[in-house]
């Protein structure tokens, strides 16, 4: 085979895939805008979708990435037929964890990443997904104090702590309202307090925004909100 | 003569073509020892990586001080892949694929120098990325941790490396031509367009995050079925022909096999994005192509078993073909494994079973070829032959008994793991005491392949050291009485520089 046809053959079935898989989608991708809620159309929300980002999310997205919490974490809420991710939220992963209020999930849509600068889908769940991360817990403090020491809450949990992200420190005058773990267990002493970084607070905005609880408009295949009548004991049936 | 330059040939080679084959040898040895070395050292450090990253799997309390902040898992895991990608997979591929082009298009290499200039800078980029996520600084996306940084200059020493193996094939002889040729041209034209097509896309600017995403998961999967698996089937085209002394069994099959893999291979890797935010049917797309690239896996793998038809029992004589039995095997269940991954994401995807998968196929399967490699060309660049049989078999069944089960208990693992997260019951925390039993079985896997490597590497250093036997004959894994008419092959082979 000379040069020439192994070349040729070569980007014929090479520019195949490469434009159709992912050239073409780009410019549709990439033109995805925000888009309104049309209350003529059925839409009891007001405003876009999906709400915007602020810049410290922004920021802590960066080092939800940069720490590897994509690793082990997706934030991806899969239709029925590949898992079920559909009320996965809902049971909160299973009873051993608190009850929280059941949250009907709907599955990820294509706007639910935009104005990332990549899309913190993630490669596996070795911990929970975290396309709702931000209900798991109410507090930014219980945020921080899971980010300082994650087995303080659930023993059996193999996520790292992230003490990296915290200062020790003496305390001088009054105690900071950011300081995590005054007592207990992971206390740090008489007189010092643990603060959390500027990273440790810019985490934590990102992953309390984590809720993708904004109903899909109507116009982007949203189901019209069911009339008045009691939702709680409908069946567990995904949004489509 | 000209049929002489491929491995298809049953002629004993002529004293002129030793001669030859000894020059070609020589210009390449520096580049290719330095290839070799520094991949082994690449290797020892991502078993050890590895090893750390799957005890914390199952003992997340292990070497868990403040200081050690930056071996936490989600550093841990990419820095150990990455290493075994990049500074292993890919120097071994270098090495391994100058030296088989130097061979079949019987052109020395002009300039050995630059090559090792070259692979410095690729061991820095290596360096540098890996420090990069050791820091807490990685970059998103799946065998894209290394950041920008690192990727520049990677990709400049890639360009550097592979361009003079496309100068030795446009400037060969007529007539040499050989299948092993086309993977590894093929490899050194996918990479880089993947490569490219991935730093394109994948920038912060490019105003689509899912995009990105989308395209870092074509560009992970590329690097493995495009690159890596190009690279071993072209090696081992190369080397089960040579030790059986016979040529390929079919031409139109070799064909077959080779351009099957060109026009599916494009169209794998999002598959491990079903059920996620993008049109069906990219997903399934990546799916079916995945499925039918068991086709190629038909065609060489029966291509393979036919040529060493009736010779199968040098596989106990010969340690190259031992080591590259080993990896077709692999071969084939890894390819049986990414098609069933692809076919049932709902009892696979996001868990552990893509883990094993990718070990199996960069380790069990690519790493176990290019061991084969190792072993046919450090002999003949060096003059002298492996120390000890003991040594070589230690080395192969202490990476059966490690590799597989990483692979394998992953995999199995994996599939609980999805089943368990569907089951409405099970909580978190009965997950990870569930899998708990397939980490500690990966932890031993690992165990063993650190000793495995470090015997390898010390047996490798002495041969480099030119410490080896002086003999004619090669180093063989069962004594003489073994040896038929095929073996005066190995032996000769073995004394030719």
């Amino acid at each position: 085979m000379s040069l020439k046809s192994l070349l040729l053959g070569l980007l014929a079935t090479f520019a195949a895939p490469w434009l159709l898989l992912i050239v073409r989608p780009y410019g549709s991708l990439a033109s995805l805008a925000p888009v309104a809620y049309n209350e003529e159309a059925g839409d009891e929300t007001k405003g876009f979708f999906p709400p915007t980002r602020s810049a410290d999310q922004a920021r802590g997205q960066q080092i939800y990435f940069a720490q590897g919490c994509a690793q082990c974490h997706t934030q991806v809420i899969r239709p029925q037929y590949v898992g079920g991710d559909g009320d996965e939220f809902k049971r909160n992963w299973g009873e051993a964890q608190e009850a929280l209020a059941p949250k009907r999930t709907r599955q990820t849509s294509p706007y639910d990443y935009l104005g990332e600068s990549f899309a913190a889908i993630g490669q596996r769940r070795n911990g929970p997904d975290l396309a709702n991360g931000g209900f798991r817990f109410a507090t930014r403090q219980q945020f921080l104090e899971h980010l300082y020491a994650p087995q303080a809450r659930h023993e059996w949990s193999s996520c790292p702590p992230q003490r990296h992200l915290f200062k020790t420190r003496v305390i001088q005058g009054q105690p900071s309202r950011m300081a995590v773990f005054s007592q207990g267990k992971y206390a740090p002493g008489e007189g010092l307090e643990i603060v959390p970084s500027t990273e440790a607070l810019d985490l934590v905005d990102y992953l309390l925004a984590l809720r993708r609880n904004a109903p899909l408009p109507i116009s982007l295949g949203g189901e019209k909100p069911a009339p008045a009548a009691p939702a709680a004991s409908a069946p567990a049936a995904p949004a489509k | 003569m000209s049929q002489d330059s491929s491995p298809a040939s049953l002629e004993r080679p002529t004293p002129e073509d030793l001669r030859e084959r000894a020059a070609l040898d020589r210009s390449t040895k520096l580049p290719v020892l330095f290839f070799l070395t520094s991949g082994l050292v690449w290797l020892l450090a991502a078993c050890l990586l590895g090893l750390v990253a799957s005890i914390k799997l199952h003992s997340p309390g292990f070497l868990d001080w403040d200081w050690l902040n930056w071996l936490n898992w989600g550093r841990l895991q990419p820095a150990a892949f990455n290493a075994l990608v990049y500074g292993w997979a890919f120097q071994a591929a270098f090495a391994v694929g100058l030296w088989m082009m130097a061979r079949l298009c019987r052109q020395p290499l002009r300039n050995p120098v630059t090559l090792v200039v070259a692979g410095h800078f690729w061991n820095l980029g290596v360096t540098i990325g890996l420090l990069n996520i050791l820091a807490g600084n990685q970059g998103p996306g799946e065998l894209l941790e290394f950041g920008r940084p690192a990727w520049l200059m990677m990709f400049a020493a890639f360009a550097l490396i592979v361009i003079w193996q496309v100068l030795m094939f446009v400037t060969r002889p007529k007539g040499a031509d050989y299948v092993t040729q086309w993977y590894v041209l093929a490899a050194s034209f996918w990479f880089p367009w993947l490569f490219l097509t991935a730093s394109v896309f994948t920038s912060p600017r490019t105003g689509s995050g899912l995009h990105a995403a989308l395209t870092s998961s074509w560009y992970a999967n590329g690097v493995l079925f495009l690159f890596l698996v190009p690279m071993a089937v072209g090696t081992a085209y190369y080397l089960i022909p040579k030790i059986v002394g016979r040529p390929v069994h079919s031409y139109p099959l070799a064909v077959a096999g080779f351009w099957s893999l060109a026009l599916f291979g494009g169209w794998t890797g999002l598959q491990k994005l079903i059920g996620g935010p993008l049109p069906t049917w990219m997903p399934a797309v990546s799916s079916a192509a995945q499925v039918l690239l068991l086709i190629p896996v038909l065609c060489v793998g029966a291509n393979h078993f036919l040529t060493a038809r009736g010779r199968h029992e040098l596989v106990a004589v010969s340690p190259t073909l031992r080591f590259v039995f080993a990896g077709a095997v692999f071969y084939v269940a890894s390819h049986v494994v990414a098609a069933l991954l692809a076919l049932a994401p709902g009892l696979t995807q996001f868990t552990a079973a893509w883990d094993g998968f990718r070990f199996m196929l960069v380790y069990s399967y690519f790493s176990m070829t290019m061991f084969g490699a190792i072993y046919f060309i450090l002999p003949r660049l060096t003059g002298c032959e492996w120390l000890s049989p003991g040594m070589i078999r230690i080395h192969f069944w202490a990476n059966i008994y490690g590799g597989s089960p990483i692979g394998v208990f992953l995999i199995i693992g994996g599939f609980f793991q999805a089943n368990a997260m569907n089951v409405w019951s099970h909580g978190f925390g009965a997950l990870s005491d569930m899998l708990s039993g397939a980490y500690v079985a990966a932890t031993l896997g690992w165990i063993f392949i650190l000793f495995a490597n470090t015997v390898f590497f010390l047996h490798f250093v002495l041969i480099a050291l030119r410490l080896g036997r002086r003999s004619e004959r090669a180093t063989l894994l069962s004594g003489p009485a073994h040896l038929d008419d095929a073996d005066v092959m190995i032996t000769t082979e073995g004394a030719e520089a």
